[in-house]
């Protein structure tokens, strides 16, 4: 194995930690922090040596490359969507070729990798809606003051906006496309309205069941009359489009569509999990994916419930919810997914299972998920997730990701310590 | 990236003060929403009128859930910080224009009540009243196209789990209602979980005569389901138009495209 990619440095104190929860409330957005008995957010930050960051971004660069060709040619070969697991109504819209797949640009995605014994794997992409820009693009600031000699990874809110509406003249309103009534998502459409508010841009936080289509333009109520939107950020889950009526037009976020679209619910095709079943049949070529992606297969194909080698996954599973591991996985909620996993097998994956390496942050000998964001294909930051046990699920907390520089290599005594993990 | 938001601020650090045992409990959307909130500060009114005189007298092992109407539980909540409980706000809400919950008085009763709550000096280890909305689910208004859906719904997620509460030395909670029924379903999921592991849960109507009286919690649907909180989260109680979280399309404005 290498040599760790990680630095580690001391936990806040529990002044200083109070005071960080209080300023990524009202700061980044971050309303939900504490989930029944922790809080959501860690008190170290994950610090990685330049040289990972580095390797890292060139990775996740490959991959959203990868990626943004398989969409492009997925949506052309409709023979593939139904090993994907899509919703039926979703399939049927994606096969309509008499409608041209609506307009994307500043398509967003985040990479989830892992520290293994076998060096860096992920295990899954989140391309259709990826979460956390709010504690990607604000928490490094605010615990960065703490650890002398490292950086924020980037400002992903930042690097977002500027894709959105910079050098783009005419770009007055975007919309941000959410269930408006859950505070989680709320919260980072929140966060991405103050920074586009600050680029003089008017954002319209609307659902998207508000969001009306002429003509294959978006439009949403303003003051008793439709006004035009420029530019859509969807934080909807594509699979869900289909809970909507019909008569919303929900079909203009897949094809159709003219206004620009971040993203266009195309990346579903990407989302599932079950992509990697169809790589051979794709001609684009995914050698990143493969060498970074464990093995994956149908859940009928691999002895996930007699042996400990496998990790079984729902096709639309998102943020480590109803992630099965025999041995890991509380027993009751094991047994659910075994019997979920018998009813609707074709909406399931098994992935073979990798060996994380446990990583010291703060005080806590602790599984790290280092989240890449790729902005148009660009490495633009990162968001941490940190489990106390081999499982990245919603009891994971947040963490800031920061770059170690050459100096706090070098100054690593004073406060900062090398995990000599190798 | 700051943004100025004083009376939120303000008013979360009366109701969630730093180093209070319950206050990483308190939820703060409500309070970041102050800035886009109408606060007229005329909602609080004669807190001291609110007779609490059903509440037992404050003892660190009775814990209250408050599951009345939202803004007379933020007012109900005062008047239990007076007689020495720890209000903890739960208000898991979001802000829009035409919404089904009117949310802004609760904000401008928590804003208006800040002062007199920082200056009663709460014990550390005061017994808390968990602060809830009843209509969370089932707002007065019928929803008709145009309106906000800005309905919540509390998960065991929301709560400290049976166990820290039983490590704290609460063995007891009582569910306060403006009416005889059982508590609603989504709260339900937390006291069954708090039943099983061993603590009395009582329930107390403000508007009855009777005290608080035992309750056997029932088994609410998806109960312990692995799924329940990807499920309510993920949207799958959601209504036709999307929300929670949607407005009710506009039937004139349907079907475009």
């Amino acid at each position: 194995m290498s040599a760790s990619p990680f630095l580690t440095s001391p936990a806040l104190t529990h002044d200083e930690f109070d005071a960080l929860v209080r300023r990524a409330i009202f700061d980044c957005c971050k309303w939900d922090p504490q989930l029944e008995d922790s809080p959501s957010l860690h008190d170290a930050p994950i610090v990685l040596t330049e040289e990972a960051w580095s390797e890292l971004g060139r990775m996740s660069e490959a991959l959203a490359r990868e990626i943004l060709a398989a969409e492009q040619e997925l949506v052309d070969r409709p023979e593939l969507h139904g090993a994907l697991a899509l919703p039926r109504a979703m399939r049927r819209i994606l096969a309509d070729r008499a409608q041209r797949p609506s307009a994307g640009a500043a398509r967003v995605a985040r990479f989830d990798f892992h520290w293994t014994s076998d060096g860096w794997r992920i295990s899954e992409a989140n391309t259709d809606v990826p979460g956390g820009v709010n504690e990607a693009s604000g928490l490094p600031a605010l615990i960065a003051d703490h650890v002398p000699n490292a950086r924020s990874a980037g400002d992903v809110g930042a690097a977002y906006v500027d894709a959105l509406v910079g050098g783009t003249d005419g770009v007055t309103r975007v919309a941000l496309v959410h269930a408006t009534a859950y505070t989680d998502d709320h919260q980072v459409m929140e966060y991405l309205a103050r920074r586009l508010s600050q680029r003089g841009v008017v954002p319209v936080l609307v659902s998207p069941a508000e969001v009306f289509w002429r003509d294959g333009h978006a439009h949403v109520s303003h003051d008793g009359s439709l006004a035009r939107i420029d530019r859509i950020v969807r934080f909807f889950p594509a699979e869900w489009l289909p809970n909507l009526a019909r008569r919303t037009g929900w079909r203009h976020f897949v094809r159709g569509g003219s206004t620009v679209q971040s993203n266009p619910a195309t990346a579903l095709l990407t989302q599932s999990k079950r992509l990697p079943l169809v790589w051979d049949r794709l001609t684009t070529p995914m050698p990143t994916w493969r060498a970074l992606l464990p093995e994956t297969r149908d859940a009928r194909d691999a002895a996930w419930q007699s042996s400990d080698d496998w990790v079984v996954k729902p096709a639309m599973g998102r943020v480590g919810e109803l992630i099965g591991i025999r041995g890991v996985t509380d027993e009751r909620v094991w047994k659910q997914i075994r019997r979920n996993v018998r009813w609707w097998p074709s909406h399931w994956i098994a992935q073979r299972r990798f060996d994380a390496v446990p990583v010291r942050l703060g005080d806590a000998m602790a599984f790290p998920c280092v989240g890449i964001y790729t902005v148009d294909g660009r490495t633009v930051g990162a968001y941490g997730r940190v489990a106390l046990k081999p499982l990245t699920d919603w009891r994971a907390r947040d963490a800031a990701v920061l770059v170690a520089s050459a100096p706090l290599i070098e100054q690593r005594t004073q406060g900062l310590r090398m995990m000599q993990l190798a | 990236m700051r943004k100025e938001n004083r009376a939120g601020e303000t008013s979360y650090d009366a109701w969630a003060p730093a180093g209070g045992i319950w206050t990483p409990w308190a939820k703060p959307a409500l309070f970041v929403h102050m800035d886009k909130c109408q606060l007229l500060g005329q909602s609080l009114g004669d807190w001291r009128a609110i007779d609490v005189r059903w509440a037992p007298e404050p003892r660190r092992a009775t814990a209250l859930i408050i599951d009345i109407p939202g803004l007379e539980a933020a007012r109900t909540g005062v008047a239990l910080a007076e007689i020495g409980y720890r209000p903890v706000p739960l208000y898991n809400v979001t802000v829009g224009a035409r919404p089904l919950l009117a949310v802004e008085p609760i904000g401008d009763c928590l804003m208006e009540a800040s002062a007199a709550l920082t200056e009663m000096r709460i014990a550390a280890d005061a017994p808390p009243a968990f602060l809830l909305d009843s209509k969370r689910l089932k707002p007065d208004i019928v929803p008709v196209p145009g309106h906000f859906d800005n309905r919540w719904m509390v998960t065991p997620q929301d709560f400290p789990s049976a166990n820290l509460m039983l490590a704290r030395g609460v063995g007891e909670a009582i569910v306060v209602q403006d009416e005889d029924r059982p508590p609603l379903e989504d709260l339900a999921h937390v006291l069954l979980r708090w039943q099983e592991a061993g603590i009395r849960i009582r329930g107390l109507n403000v508007k009855g005569t009777r005290g608080a009286e035992d309750i056997s919690v029932k088994e609410p649907s998806m109960f312990r389901k692995a799924w329940y909180r990807v499920m309510v989260l993920a949207g799958f109680r959601r209504n036709a138009a999307g929300g929670f979280g949607g407005v009710i399309p506009l039937p004139s404005a349907g079907g475009m495209g």
